[in-house]
Order: C-alpha cells, then structure tokens, then sequence
C-alpha cells in the first residue's frame, strides 16, 4: 500500500468503524494526567536537588559489602535449592509461551532507551544460544557477582534519591537474571523503590503481591509500613493509620517503629 | 500537530513541566495504546518525563517536543513489553480491568467500553512496528508524513506497515464481532 495521500481512516469503515471511533476517542481522565504531572514534578525536584550520583561502576568494598550481605542470608535461606537454582543458570533459557512467540520475534530489533528521535539504537548485545557440550565446564556461582553489582548499583542510585533510575536499573536486573537468587531482595526494592518515586499505583500493586506471598513472610512489618508510607501520600491517613498499625504488629526494628508512632500519632491528630 | 512551544531560549532545551502540559496526555494514550491499560502505564509516562528531563540538554530543537518524546516513550514501551512478555501480566490485568467495568459502568458505557477493548485486544495481537503505525495513524489520527517524521522512517514504510496492519486489524476484527454474535 502506497497511496499518494492518506487513505480513509479505519475509523469510516462500515463494519468496525464505531469501534475505532470510541478508541480514537477514549482520553486519559484529567484527574490522572494531573497525578502525573505532580509525580513527576516531585521527581524533577528531586533530581534538581540532589547531584547525580549515577556511576557505572561500583567500587571492589562495595561489591564485597554487598556480597557479605546478600549472599550470606540467601545461602542460609536458600539453601540446597539456591545452590541449584545457582547450577541452573548455565542451562539454555526456556522457551517463551507460544501465544506470545511472535511478538517476540517482532521484538528483536535493538533499541536505545533514550536514543534521540533518528538517531539509530546502539546495537544490543543479545545473548546468543549455543549449543552446550559435555566439555564445557559448568558455570556454578560465577553470575552472582555480577547480580551483586548490578543490584549494588540500583541501590546506589536510590541513596542517591534517584528511585527512577533505581528502578530502571532492577528492570535490568530481571531482564538479565530471571531466575535470581536474589529475586526476594529484588522485588522488596521494587516494592520500596516504587513508593519513593511517588508510583503509587504501581507500588500499591506490588505491595499487594508480596503480602501474599509466602516468601515475604517475615517481611510483613516493612511491607505493612510501606503501604502505610502509600496511603499518606494518597492523603488518606485513617488508610495509613490501619497499615502502620498492622506493621507495627508484625515487629517493626525498634528505630522504625518511632516514626511509624508519630505517623500514627499525627494522623490521630488531624 | 506538532508542537515546539515548550522549549525555551535559544538552547532550545526541554522544558519538562511545560512538555508534560502540552504532550502529558498524547503520551499518556501513546502507553496505554502500546502496551495496554495497567498499572505500568503510570511507570511509563512518568519516566517518560524523567528521561526528557535528564537528557533536556541534548534536546537540540531539531525535531518537535512531540517527537522527542514520542521517541522516548516508544522505546520505554519496547522495553516493558519485552520484559514482560514471559508474564503476560497484560491479559490478566485487561481481563480484571474488563470486569471492573462491566460491573460498574451503565450500558452505553459497557458497549463503549468492550469497543475500545476490542481495539485493544485486536492491536496488542499486531508486531510493535505494524502497532505504532496503526495507533498513530488511526487513533491518533496523524498524517503519514507526520508519521514518517516521528518513527523515523521513509513514507513508503508507513504506508507499507499500514496496509500490513490493516490486513491483520480487519481480519482478528472480524474475528472478534463473530466471537460475540454467536456468544
């Protein structure tokens, strides 16, 4: 098809044209536009305030600090099923489902993430399938460190206040590392990333998961405060006042559990 | 169409709170568009914004405001929807989304509603490149040189995309319209 001019538009078809009328004419309520906007205003400012503290690389204490403190804990928790999880990694990825297996192939193109309209995407370094022979030797913990790095600078990134490129950076993660032993940490990030950067909705879905999750178990009392941390932002204390409350029963660390109290108390107050 | 109104000075750089005004909401249907309603889509327009504000220096004024972050958006969409598609988190939150409705709209609403979805379901099934082209041709109702412009690609690819996606749009439609009369 290369018509001259602009062909009729699917919207004047005889068939199917009032549905591409209601779609072309389905607008974002303003309310949310305006949510938005504040969102991304608070975020601006921040970023304004705060120098850039985004570093491609990640100092040897660093890694090694995060090494002590992520790795120990998901050995201990993990056990026998990380150390697999860990030898699981060299295998070939699984293949995608079915239905969405074309989409995929649609989807090979390399894309930068903030490439300039017409500027050509630097090209992506896609991991190549290789068959696998008995010779090679078995890769074991070698990814960890690289997790490890990886996570240590999203939480750089995020001491630094910049939650979006926190983010961006376990976006990354997941799409590198689907299987991580470090998933639980990954995914408690998230969940903590989301609410500092103001992603309400976001963060109150993920919140809502993790709740439910049996992995996230002795992990209630944080997520219980981060929802209360959500509702406040919302505005909606009497919300909030209940999460705090429901944190503060599950075993808040000492040191949280004072600002969780005058949160509470603050809104008692209003 | 095309807007140059939120730079400023001759550095020509983004005035980001000024972009959101004047582009917040053909971003905000772009996303949704592209990757389906759901809470991401408050992930993607916001970071949209951020993108356009930490890169607003090498904004050169060469391309509108509009395609800047047309290109921005575009490629945070391609990301989402290529790390999500193992979860095909979309179908469940549609399907969800689709339920909230019906229960709560009244019926002129409902019908509304299940038209916009039907167009939703039907492009989500369309490649991404054949996606773009149609969302912005048909619902955004832009030209095609327009097109050409903002994707970055010749006018004869536009119209190829299209009559592609057009095939592909008019056969799942119909697909979808027997679906429900024998339903």
């Amino acid at each position: 098809m290369k018509p001259a001019e602009n062909p009729p538009r699917l919207f004047e078809h005889p068939e199917f044209g009032q549905d591409w009328r209601a779609a072309a004419g389905d607008e974002v309520a303003s309310e949310q536009l305006a949510a938005w906007g504040q969102g991304i205003a608070k975020q601006v400012a921040r970023l304004q305030a705060t120098p850039t503290a985004i570093s491609t690389t990640v100092s040897t204490s660093a890694i090694v600090a995060s090494i002590a403190k992520f790795v120990l804990p998901v050995l201990a928790v993990g056990g026998l099923a990380t150390t697999y999880t860990l030898l699981q990694e060299s295998a070939e990825p699984e293949a995608p489902p079915q239905e969405v297996a074309h989409q995929e192939q649609v989807l090979a193109e390399p894309v930068a993430i903030d490439a300039a309209p017409g500027e050509p995407a630097a090209p992506e370094s896609a991991p190549k399938k290789r068959m696998k022979t008995s010779f090679e030797p078995v890769r074991t913990a070698s990814m960890l460190p690289a997790q490890l790095e990886l996570f240590a600078k999203a939480k750089k990134v995020a001491d630094g206040g910049d939650f979006t490129q926190a983010l961006r950076f376990l976006v990354e993660f997941e799409e590198k590392y689907p299987d991580s032993p470090l998933d639980p940490e990954i995914r408690l990030a998230r969940a903590e990333y989301l609410v500092r950067a103001e992603r309400l909705n976001a963060a109150t879905e993920e919140l809502q998961r993790l709740l439910v999750d049996p992995t996230f178990h002795g992990k209630k009392a944080l997520l219980f405060q981060l929802l209360g941390d959500v509702w406040m932002k919302r505005g909606r204390c009497d919300r909030a006042t209940g999460a705090y409350e429901k944190a503060l029963a599950a075993g808040l660390p000492n040191e949280e559990s004072a600002a969780v109290g005058t949160a509470i108390e603050k809104c008692r107050a209003r | 169409m095309v807007n140059t109104n939120a730079t400023t000075g001759s550095t020509a750089q983004l005035d980001v709170d000024q972009a959101f005004r004047e582009h917040g909401g053909f971003v905000a249907r772009i996303v949704q568009r592209l990757t389906a309603d759901g809470p991401h889509v408050d992930d993607l327009v916001q970071e949209t914004f951020i993108v356009a504000f930490k890169k607003r220096h090498e904004f050169e004024g060469r391309a509108s405001v509009q395609t800047w972050l047309y290109a921005i958006a575009r490629n945070l969409c391609f990301r989402h929807i290529r790390s999500h598609r193992r979860r095909d988190h979309f179908r469940q939150r549609l399907a969800q989304q689709e339920q909230t409705d019906r229960s709560s709209a009244l019926e002129g609403e409902i019908e509304r509603r299940e038209s916009i979805a039907r167009v939703h379901r039907v492009l989500q099934q369309l490649p991404f490149k054949q996606r773009e082209i149609a969302i912005l041709y048909e619902l955004e109702g832009m030209e095609g040189k327009e097109i050409s412009e903002v994707v970055g690609i010749p006018l004869g690819t536009v119209w190829t995309r299209l009559g592609q996606a057009r095939k592909t749009i008019e056969k799942l439609m119909r697909r979808e319209l027997t679906k429900e009369a024998v339903q």
